[in-house]
């Protein structure tokens, strides 16, 4: 709290003095175009998630990065599902690595850097990246986030939504706090089925228990039989943890996070705990009574959108806002007209208030090698493509005159081409075939969201409309797994550990919620993963956590 | 005995001249030997891994030398009776199941008169070795899912109960493995048994037939007896891969649900050595799993070597 106020403070003073300060906090002057004329990088990451436009064929949104910056980008892309293993594989072998590199999802970035296989940018930063600075300044939390436990930076952040509102300001060096998320990770509903059954979109655990059984018994889909599907997890067993929050379990997005922190700034384990059990209670019941989708622990996105397809589908416990709208197409495609998916707020936790995560962190996203000849010229490029107001504008909205115009008073419109595209892509598939929306790091900017979705106003509302008590700050670890500044030794500790109780947990919860295994056993549960070394786990994360804390 | 060894020593031509002898031989195996030094032999330097704590700038070498931590560690986890468990019985209800298959399959074509329909009963049974991996589990979990799958459709349609969730039940997972992997491979592994009848020879049955051997027993009598050899070697080289069960089925089989059946030592160490990129942990299970195959297929050699005159080696 009161560095909160310390920060608000240095920002008022700041503001006073004017847009001066920054160039006295940062060594780093805005780049001047193009700073890189007839240079070469070269920069290994997964594929498009738009699979038909690989990066490696220059689109268009890169080719504008060249003409602006001269710097020629050399591709070295690999299938997203590859990724993990091939650069894994590559970086373990430490030759001939790319400039930068885009760090594998299950990688442990920090490693990278202990390892000596990335390159610390502290000083890099410092004297390359101007905007990054600009931005670290108003939201110190980044470079706390980035810092590991010796002290160095070892990765470029990506970022989700929450930090930056318009590209424009990134010019202005004028930023503003965006607030609330636009794309936000919720569960999701059938309105129309709701409708028709005449029930309320649920708030609490009862709510959401009436209404899925009545999507069980009273035949929404009106085929004669009860093969509603009332509830899934759109991506894996995790997803239904969600409900863990009326008891006062958070879960946030369908990121794994086990740990949590306590006002006191106390770590604790969520998958031990007396709300946990409480959680498998309600979801053993919802499984036992066939509201549950039998297959919640091993699904997939195309096999939700199948589900959802043959209109089978009630509600999701947690999904991404962005997929509402294909799954209104999806179910349109199949003949239901009035489909009607709505994003639902969270459940009510024990003091009734329903909160969302906001602020979704920051990634550790992109590394500059070892073996880069040029690592100023790579951190100039890395910072100009994901933060100037040019990269934002390219990165979230694709090429000028192509996927959006500018009207004379300067508001952003996607244009037909993309919000109805001749081929049939949505609009944010055709972005991505342009190369905005990728994979290098980038920012969500709200104003994107607020473009993306300009034919949806009902979602952007939605998302605006939770007040400033509901919204909350996700726990660090989030994102990656590495998100927390673990030292070498640490990470070892977990490695040792991890493993084995991440693999019981789930084994075990899956068990408590399919009835395998009676609730009664749940302190037997509880001791073995205690005898799994979950407490030298909790030394560890808690000694990582403070020193997160102390870098803030 | 020695003697004689002797003499034939003597009487051996210069090895210039063998290999300009065979030389036609020895580049046509050329290829083989490169790829085994190159992809088998030279790669063993990684075991080394096993007995250091590796760091990857400092390369093989140069990383600090912790001895067998990594193999006390394997030991001591909590996981390791039952990842051996698993490897073992998947490995081994696939031998089981899937060695005879083929046989009996190269039995049945070779009775087949009408070499045509031969010919296709043949190709039409290779042709599910060539289907991606991927592709076989995603037809699985299609045709087993229990909303949307056919054998549920069915299944409802026929007992009126409750559709099974095939794919997250632990007690089907070894069948369906096991099941897939028999349906994917006994066309192909086939092929070797149908060479191997090629090469009976055809008085064998003229004789047979002259002394009144129906069709049953010149295949009971003849057949198999000539190619007894073949299936020996082969179930010698497939001892070997009992606890070299491949992880990529199971990876995109296998769930929480089924860890406890499907959770084998391949996967383990992909879970935990190449993701997690504790790369000193992951070889040194690697390599005891190596030399309990190793184990395998010497002692399946010696057996058969002292019952049946057939071996390997």
């Amino acid at each position: 709290m009161k560095a909160r106020k310390m920060m608000v403070c240095a920002l008022t003073a700041a503001m006073t003095l004017g847009v001066m300060p920054t160039a006295a906090f940062a060594e780093a002057a805005k780049p001047e175009l193009p700073f890189g004329e007839g240079e070469t990088l070269t920069v290994a990451t997964m594929d498009n998630w738009f699979a038909t436009k690989s990066y490696a064929e220059n689109l268009p949104v890169y080719q504008k990065f060249e003409e602006l910056t001269g710097v020629k980008i050399e591709w070295e892309v690999m299938p997203v599902n590859d990724y993990d293993e091939v650069m894994g594989t590559r970086l373990a072998a430490a030759q001939n690595l790319p400039d930068i590199f885009v760090i594998p999802w299950e990688a442990n970035a920090d490693k990278l850097g202990f390892d000596g296989i990335a390159m610390p940018l502290n000083d890099l930063i410092e004297e390359n990246a101007y905007y990054l600075n600009l931005l670290m300044e108003k939201y110190p939390e980044i470079r706390s986030a980035l810092t590991t436990a010796d002290g160095n930076i070892y990765a470029y952040p990506g970022f989700g939504e929450g930090f930056i509102t318009t590209a424009d300001e990134m010019d202005t060096g004028e930023l503003t706090d965006p607030g609330a998320n636009i794309c936000l990770n919720v569960s999701m509903i059938r309105k129309d089925w709701l409708d028709k059954l005449g029930l309320e979109t649920p708030e609490t655990l009862d709510d959401w228990y009436n209404v899925l059984t009545a999507f069980k018994t009273q035949d929404p889909n009106g085929n004669g039989e009860a093969d509603e599907i009332p509830l899934t997890a759109t991506f894996n067993l995790h997803d239904i943890y969600r409900f863990g929050e009326a008891f006062g379990l958070y879960r946030g997005g369908n990121e794994t996070s086990r740990w949590g922190a306590d006002e006191n700034g106390k770590i604790f384990f969520k998958d031990t705990t007396e709300e946990f059990k409480q959680l498998l209670e309600f979801l053993n019941k919802l499984y036992s009574e066939g509201l549950l989708d039998l297959e919640y622990a091993n699904n997939g996105f195309d096999k939700t959108c199948e589900k959802n397809s043959r209109n089978l589908l009630g509600a999701v416990a947690s999904d991404w806002m962005s997929n509402i709208s294909t799954y209104n197409a999806g179910l349109k495609t199949a003949g239901v007209e009035d489909a009607n998916w709505i994003p639902v707020r969270p459940v009510k936790n024990p003091d009734g208030v329903s909160q969302i995560t906001n602020r979704w962190s920051v990634w550790k996203t992109a590394a500059i090698s070892k073996d880069c000849k040029n690592p100023e010229l790579a951190m100039k490029w890395l910072d100009f493509q994901c933060l100037s107001a040019e990269g934002i504008k390219l990165t979230n909205f694709g090429v000028e005159g192509d996927s959006y115009t500018v009207a004379d008073d300067g508001t952003i419109s996607l244009t037909e081409m993309a919000t109805n595209n001749p081929d049939g892509i949505g609009s944010q598939e055709y972005l991505r075939s342009l190369g905005a929306w990728g994979q290098l790091p980038y920012p969500q900017a709200k104003e994107g969201y607020e473009v993306l979705w300009a034919d949806q106003p009902e979602l952007v509302e939605f998302s605006l409309g939770f007040a400033e008590n509901e919204v909350r700050k996700p726990f660090p670890c989030n994102g990656t797994k590495a998100d927390l500044p673990f030292t070498d030794e640490e990470n070892s500790i977990r490695l040792e550990y991890e493993t084995n109780i991440e693999t019981y947990c789930d084994e075990m919860a899956i068990k408590f919620i399919e009835g395998k295994e009676s609730l009664d056993n749940y302190d037997e549960y509880v001791a073995t993963v205690e005898s799994y070394g979950l407490s030298q786990l909790l030394e560890v994360e808690q000694s990582a956590y403070d020193r997160y804390l102390s870098a803030n | 005995m020695k003697k004689k060894q002797k003499k034939v020593m003597k009487n051996k031509t210069p090895l210039r001249k063998l290999i300009y002898r065979d030389r036609h031989l020895i580049i046509m195996s050329l290829p083989m030997i490169v790829f085994f030094l190159i992809f088998s032999y030279v790669p063993m330097v990684g075991l080394s891994l096993a007995f250091t704590n590796y760091k990857p700038v400092l390369g093989i070498t140069g990383s600090p030398f912790v001895g067998f931590d990594n193999f006390i560690k394997v030991f001591q986890n909590p996981f390791f009776p039952r990842l051996m468990k698993n490897t073992f019985l998947i490995g081994l209800y696939t031998l089981l199941w899937s060695f005879p298959f083929p046989i009996l399959f190269a039995l049945a074509v070779n009775e087949i008169r009408n070499s045509k329909f031969q010919k296709v009963v043949q190709t039409i049974s290779y042709m599910p070795y060539f289907i991606s991996i991927v592709v076989i589990v995603g037809l699985l979990s299609n045709f087993l899912s229990p909303t949307t799958g056919v054998i549920n459709h069915i299944y409802t349609m026929i007992t009126g109960n409750d559709s099974i969730s095939f794919m997250s039940e632990p007690k089907y997972f070894r069948f369906l493995y096991v099941a897939s992997e028999i349906w994917q491979t006994f066309g192909w592994n086939s092929i070797i048994y149908l060479a191997a009848l090629a090469g009976v020879d055809i008085a064998l049955y003229d004789s047979a037939k002259v002394d009144g051997a129906n069709r049953f027993q010149q295949m009971l009598y003849i057949t198999l007896p000539s190619i007894m050899p073949t299936i020996i070697i082969m179930l010698v080289l497939n001892m070997g891969k009992v606890m070299g069960v491949g992880f990529e089925k199971i990876i995109l089989m296998y769930s929480p649900s089924t860890y406890e059946v499907a959770d084998v030592i391949a996967t383990y160490t992909y879970r935990r050595g190449i993701v997690q990129s504790d790369y000193g942990f992951g070889t040194a299970i690697g390599l005891f799993n190596s030399v309990i195959n190793m184990i395998f297929i010497v002692g399946a050699n010696w057996f058969s070597k002292k019952f049946s005159d057939t071996s390997v080696w």
